[in-house]
C-alpha cells in the first residue's frame, strides 16, 4: 500500500530502478484501482518520468521464462518412493519382545533383505519351521526373535526349531524376502548375527535393512540402510561389504559379482503390494509376473520387450494386473494355460471394444 | 540509489496456511507432509531444471530433500517462508550432488560457477513470423550475456516473486549483494535490450 506522499521516493528513479521495485512490479502484474491511481498521481507530479516508466514496464514484461512441468506420473512415483523410504525408517523404532537369554535393544536397527532365485535351496533338516507365501500372496511374518519378514509371492522361509536360542540366528530363503531384523545381544554380551542363506550366497547382517532376491540365475542383494556382508558358496570369491543403496548381483554360472548403486525403494516396493515402474522395460515386468504369479511370459518381438513404462500399480492379483498392463501398453495379452502372450495390437483391431 | 523493501506479492493467507501445515508436519502428520510435497514440488522441479537438464538427478534430489526433512523434522524450526526454505534446501542439496559428480566428470558445474539456463517461453513459436523469430533469437542472445547469478536473481524475482531478502537466503548471499547483482542485470538489460524492446512492444500503449 502506497500513500500519495510516497511518490517522492521515486522522483530520481530511472527505468531499471522502477523495474526492480516490488511495488512497481506488482503494479505491472495486477492492475488495480489503487496502483493506477498512484502512478497517475506520480506522473502528474513528475511528467518527465513517463518515458522511464514505460521502459520499466517493458522490461518487467520481457522477463519471461519457459515453464517446465513435472509430469504428474513422475510426481506420483517420486512421492511413492518418499513414502516407502519413510515407512521404512519408521519400522526401525519398533519394539522387540525380550527373550530368556537375550536382551533386545529397543531402538533396534532393522534389516531388510530381498532375496530372489530360480533354483531352490534344498533342505536336509526336518527339524524346522516353514513360512510360505503362495501364488499371488504377499505375507508378513514375525519370527520368534521379533524380526519381521515380508515374503513375496511364491517364496518360502525356513528356520531351525532352535532358531531363537542359537548363538547366531540363521534362516534359509527361497524366492524373495524383505527382512527387518532386530539386533540382539546374547548372554555373553556378544552381538548375535543374523544370516540369510540362499543357494549361492549368505547374507550376514551387521545391523541394517536389506533386500535379497534369489529367484533368477543371478541372486541380488539390495541394501537399504546399515551394513551387511555377503559371503559366497564359491570359496574363491572374497566376501563383500555393502553400503546403503548398493545392489550386489551374483551370477552363479559366470561366477561374477557386480555391485551397482541403485534406488533401493524400486526393489522393495512389492512388500507394500505395489509395483513401481520407473522407466522399467516390458521384459523386466514380464520377469516380475513370472516371479510373482508363476506364468511363463512370451513377448512377440524385441521392440516390445524393450519398451519402457513408468507408473505405480497396486497388486490385486494377476487378472487385474494383466488387464491394466494391456491397457497401459496398448497391447494384447492372451492367456493360454500357464502362459501369457504379449503382442502388439494389430492396427485394425485397435478400435475394437475391449470387454472388461 | 534508493531501494526499499515492500512486502512481496505472496499473500498473507497462504503464509498462514503453509505455517499451519508445517507445524503439523513437524508433529509427524503425514497428510500435512503430503501437502508440502503437492504444493511445492512442481516449482522446485522447475527451479532445478534451470541448473541441469538431467531430470533424473533432479528427481533424486527432490526425493532426498523430502526424506531428509521428514527424518530431521525434530530439529527443524518454523521458517518465515516454507516455500523459500524448501528452495534453499533443494538448491544446497543439488549443488552438493553436483560437486560430488564433478569429481568424476570434470566438466560438471560447481557452486560458484554453476550454470543457469534462461529459456524464453516456447508456446507461441508456431505463430511467430520470420521477423518475430529473429527478434526472439536476438533476445535470447542478449539473455546469454547475463551471468548465471544475474539470471538466477531475475528468475527468483520475476518468475517466483521472491523478495530480495528471500533471494539472498536461497542463494546464500547478502541482501546487498543481491541488489548489486539485480542492479547490474537490469542495467545491462536497459542498455542492450531497449532498442529491441521498443520494436517488440511498440504496438502496446501505456495505460497508466
Amino acid at each position: 500500500m502506497r500513500g500519495k506522499k510516497d511518490v517522492e521516493v521515486y522522483k530520481d528513479f530511472i527505468a531499471e530502478d522502477f523495474a526492480q521495485d516490488d511495488y512497481f512490479i506488482q503494479s505491472v502484474r495486477i492492475t488495480d484501482k489503487e496502483t493506477v491511481a498512484f502512478w497517475a498521481f506520480f506522473l502528474a507530479q513528475y511528467p518527465e518520468k513517463s518515458h522511464e516508466l514505460e521502459k520499466a514496464r517493458m522490461m518487467v514484461e520481457l522477463i519471461q521464462f519457459r515453464e517446465h512441468k513435472l509430469p504428474p506420473l513422475k510426481k506420483e512415483i517420486i512421492w511413492q518412493k518418499i513414502s516407502s523410504a519413510i515407512d521404512q525408517k519408521r519400522s526401525r523404532g519398533s519394539q522387540v519382545i525380550g527373550g530368556m537369554f537375550f536382551k533386545y535393544k529397543s531402538a533396534a536397527a532393522v534389516i531388510g533383505v530381498l532375496i530372489l532365485s530360480s533354483i531352490f535351496y534344498y533342505f536336509s533338516q526336518t527339524n524346522h519351521s516353514v513360512y510360505a507365501a503362495g501364488e499371488g500372496e504377499f505375507k508378513e511374518v514375525i519370527l520368534p526373535d521379533g524380526s519381521r519378514v515380508n515374503l513375496s509371492s511364491r517364496s518360502q522361509l525356513k528356520l531351525h526349531k532352535d532358531f531363537k536360542d542359537a548363538a547366531n540366528r540363521e534362516v534359509w530363503l527361497e524366492g524373495e524376502g524383505y527382512f527387518s531384523i532386530s539386533p540382539r545381544i546374547n548372554k555373553d554380551s556378544i552381538k548375535s548375527t543374523f544370516v540369510v542363506h540362499t543357494k549361492d550366497l549368505d547374507v550376514e547382517v551387521l545391523g541394517t535393512t536389506f533386500n535379497v532376491n534369489t529367484r533368477h540365475e543371478a541372486t541380488t542383494v539390495v541394501l537399504n540402510t546399515g551394513k551387511i556382508n555377503v559371503k559366497f558358496m564359491e570359496k574363491s570369491l572374497k566376501e563383500e561389504f555393502l553400503k546403503p543403496g548398493d545392489k550386489l548381483t551374483f551370477t552363479e554360472k559366470l561366477e561374477k559379482v557386480e555391485i551397482d548403486s541403485v534406488n533401493a525403494m524400486d526393489y522393495i516396493s512389492w512388500k507394500d503390494q505395489k509395483f513401481i515402474f520407473d522407466n522399467t522395460s516390458v521384459k523386466e515386468i514380464a520377469q516380475k509376473i513370472e516371479d510373482y504369479y508363476g506364468y511363463k511370459v512370451w513377448i512377440s518381438d524385441s521392440s516390445l520387450a524393450n519398451r519402457e513404462i513408468s507408473g505405480i500399480l497396486t497388486v490385486e492379483g494377476a487378472p487385474k494386473l494383466i488387464d491394466v498392463l494391456s491397457t497401459l501398453l496398448n497391447i494384447e495379452i492372451e492367456q493360454r494355460k500357464d502362459s501369457l502372450f504379449f503382442r502388439e495390437r494389430l492396427s485394425r483391431t485397435t478400435n475394437k471394444t475391449v470387454e472388461k | 540509489m534508493l531501494y526499499f523493501y515492500l512486502s512481496p506479492l505472496m499473500d498473507n493467507s497462504h503464509q498462514k496456511k503453509e505455517h499451519k501445515y508445517w507445524q503439523s508436519f513437524l508433529a509427524g502428520d503425514r497428510e500435512s507432509f503430503s501437502w508440502l510435497y503437492e504444493t511445492y514440488v512442481d516449482e522446485i522441479y522447475s527451479y532445478g531444471l534451470r541448473f541441469v537438464s538431467d531430470t533424473g538427478l533432479i528427481e533424486d534430489t527432490i526425493q532426498d530433500l523430502y526424506i531428509r526433512i521428514w527424518n530431521n523434522r525434530n530439529g527443524l524450526k518454523i521458517p518465515p517462508s516454507v516455500r523459500n526454505y524448501l528452495f534453499t534446501a533443494f538448491r544446497n542439496l543439488l549443488f552438493r550432488k553436483l560437486s560430488r559428480l564433478s569429481h568424476v566428470s570434470t566438466n560438471e558445474v560447481k557452486d560458484d560457477n554453476h550454470l543457469f539456463n534462461w529459456e524464453l517461453p516456447i508456446e507461441d513459436e508456431k505463430v511467430r513470423d520470420e521477423e518475430q523469430n529473429s527478434r526472439f533469437k536476438q533476445l535470447q542472445k542478449l539473455i546469454d550475456v547475463l551471468t548465471p547469478h544475474q539470471r538466477e536473481v531475475l528468475f527468483l524475482k520475476y518468475y517466483y516473486d521472491l523478495s530480495y531478502d528471500e533471494i539472498a537466503d536461497v542463494m546464500g548471499l547478502t541482501v546487498k549483494a543481491i541488489y548489486k547483482v539485480a542492479g547490474r542485470a537490469m542495467k545491462s538489460m536497459r542498455t542492450q535490450w531497449m532498442n529491441l524492446v521498443s520494436l517488440i512492444i511498440i504496438s502496446q500503449s501505456f495505460i497508466w
